[in-house]
C-alpha cells in the first residue's frame, strides 16, 4: 500500500478509532519519555561562521560531483547554491529567493565570469531560464526560453554535450561549460563574502538568514535521568 | 478519551462550562490520519456574570480537582489525558466554539471545531506545527476553501493568508 493510500484510509476511520490509534501513539511517547533515554543531536560545529561553513561545503560538493562524472548534480548545486546567495544578499524584509534576487546575484557575481561556449555574453535572464527548466524538468526548456524571453542553455562536460534534440525556440540556443560554470560560481562566491565582510549591515542580514541553513547532526540516544516511574 | 469526555459532558451539564468544542491535533485528528499529541486543547465558554471583567478558571479547577483530577503545569489530567481549558480569547475561537459540530467517541458524545475554523486558528497562532496541519487540511482536501476565505476576510486573517500562500503553497517558477 502506498503512503498516500494509507494516508486516506487513516483519514477515513471513525473518529474512535482515530482517537484509539492516538492513544496508542501518545502511550509510545510517554514510555520514551519514562525510559529516560532522550535523543540528542551531536552537533560538532561550524567550520567557519554559517555561510563560509555553507560554501565551503557546497564546494566541496560540487567538486566530488565533478570529478565523479556526475555534471547534472553538479548543475543541481550550482544553480541552487545561486538561489541561496541571491537570498543572503537580498535587502533587509526580503523573506524569500526570488527571480530577482537570483538574477541580481548572477548579474553581480556571475555573468562578468562566465561566457557561453560561443564566447557571447550571458543574461541574469538566461541563468534564471536555464535554473528553472532544469530543477523543475531536468530539461533546457522555460517557460522563458519558449516565449523568447531568454537563450536555452545547452551544456557540455569534458567530452560530451548535453543538448535539446527537440529544438523549438525564436533565440539560437548557447552552450555552457558546466566545469566553468562552477569555477564562476566558486569565484562569484568568494567575491561575495569579501563584499559582505566589508559590509556589516548586509553582512548582519546575511547571517540572520544563514542560521536558518540545515545542520547535519548525528542523532544519539543519551541516558539522561534514572530509569524510574513517578 | 472517552473517559475524559465523559467528565467534560458532565461538567457541562453540571454548568461548570457553557458550549465547548475540541480543537488542536485532537480536533484535526477527526478531519485529518491521527497525529500524535500529548494533550488535548478544549475551548469553552464560561458562564461568568455580566459584570465579570476577568475570565477565571478557578471553578473548573475546583470541581475537577474535587473529582481526584492532578494539575499537571497548563494542564488538568482528566482521564488519563491532560486537559487544557481555553476560554475563547476572541471572536474567532468564540464562533469556532459556537458552531462546533456533534459527533461521538464510542456512544460518548463530542463536540468538534470545524475544519475551517481549525485552519482559521492554525494560521492566527502561527507557530510551525501550525502550518504543517494547514497544509495538512489543504492536501486532504477537507476545507471548504470559498467559507474558509470568507471566514479569514471575517476575522481580518486575508493578510496574513496570503502570506502563508506565499510562503508554503506557491513554487518560484522561471
Amino acid at each position: 500500500m502506498g503512503k498516500q493510500e494509507m494516508r486516506k484510509r487513516l483519514t477515513d476511520l471513525s473518529f474512535t478509532e482515530k482517537v484509539k490509534l492516538v492513544e496508542r501513539l501518545r502511550d509510545r511517547s510517554l514510555a520514551l519519555a519514562a525510559s529516560g533515554v532522550e535523543m540528542a543531536f551531536d552537533y560538532p560545529g561550524d567550520d567557519g561562521d554559517r555561510t563560509l561553513a555553507w560554501f565551503r561545503e557546497r564546494l566541496r560538493s560540487l567538486g566530488t560531483c565533478l570529478s565523479t562524472g556526475h555534471p547534472e548534480a553538479a548543475l543541481a548545486l550550482v544553480y541552487s547554491g545561486i538561489d541561496v546567495f541571491g537570498w543572503l544578499a537580498a535587502a533587509p524584509g526580503v523573506d524569500f529567493g526570488t527571480g530577482e534576487t537570483y538574477k541580481n546575484w548572477c548579474n553581480k557575481y556571475l555573468i562578468n565570469r562566465i561566457q557561453s561556449v560561443e564566447g557571447l555574453v550571458l543574461t541574469g535572464d538566461d541563468l534564471w531560464a536555464a535554473r528553472c527548466a532544469f530543477l523543475h524538468t531536468s530539461t533546457p526548456i522555460s517557460q522563458l526560453s519558449s516565449n523568447g524571453g531568454a537563450h536555452e542553455l545547452w551544456y557540455q562536460y569534458q567530452s560530451k554535450a548535453g543538448v535539446n534534440f527537440l529544438l523549438n525556440t525564436s533565440l539560437p540556443p548557447l552552450g555552457l561549460d558546466i566545469e566553468r560554470l562552477s569555477l564562476a560560481f566558486r569565484e562569484g562566491g568568494i567575491a561575495f563574502i569579501q563584499d559582505l565582510n566589508s559590509d556589516q549591515h548586509a553582512r548582519a542580514v546575511a547571517d540572520s538568514r544563514a542560521q536558518h541553513f540545515l545542520r547535519w547532526a548525528a542523532p544519539v540516544a543519551t541516558q539522561t535521568r534514572p530509569n524510574v516511574v513517578e | 478519551m472517552k473517559a475524559t469526555l465523559e467528565v467534560i459532558n458532565k461538567m457541562q451539564a453540571d454548568g461548570v462550562i457553557g458550549k465547548y468544542a475540541i480543537g488542536g491535533a485532537v480536533g484535526a485528528t477527526f478531519y485529518l490520519e491521527p497525529a500524535a499529541t500529548v494533550d488535548v486543547d478544549i475551548f469553552a465558554i464560561l458562564p461568568v456574570a455580566a459584570s465579570a471583567i476577568l475570565v477565571s478558571l478557578a471553578p473548573i479547577y475546583e470541581y475537577l480537582r474535587a473529582r481526584g483530577c492532578a494539575e499537571k503545569e497548563e494542564h488538568i489530567v482528566i482521564g488519563g489525558w491532560p486537559v487544557q481549558f481555553l476560554p475563547p480569547s476572541n471572536d474567532l475561537e468564540r464562533d469556532a466554539v459556537e458552531n462546533a459540530v456533534r459527533t461521538t467517541i464510542g456512544d460518548t458524545p463530542a463536540w468538534i471545531m470545524q475544519p475551517e475554523y481549525l485552519v482559521a486558528i492554525a494560521l492566527r497562532t502561527g507557530r510551525i506545527k501550525d502550518y504543517t496541519r494547514i497544509v495538512q487540511f489543504l492536501e486532504r482536501g477537507s476545507v471548504d476553501r470559498s467559507r474558509l476565505l470568507a471566514l479569514l476576510e471575517k476575522h481580518d486573517l486575508l493578510l496574513k493568508w496570503g502570506l502563508f500562500e506565499q510562503r508554503y503553497l506557491e513554487g518560484h517558477h522561471g
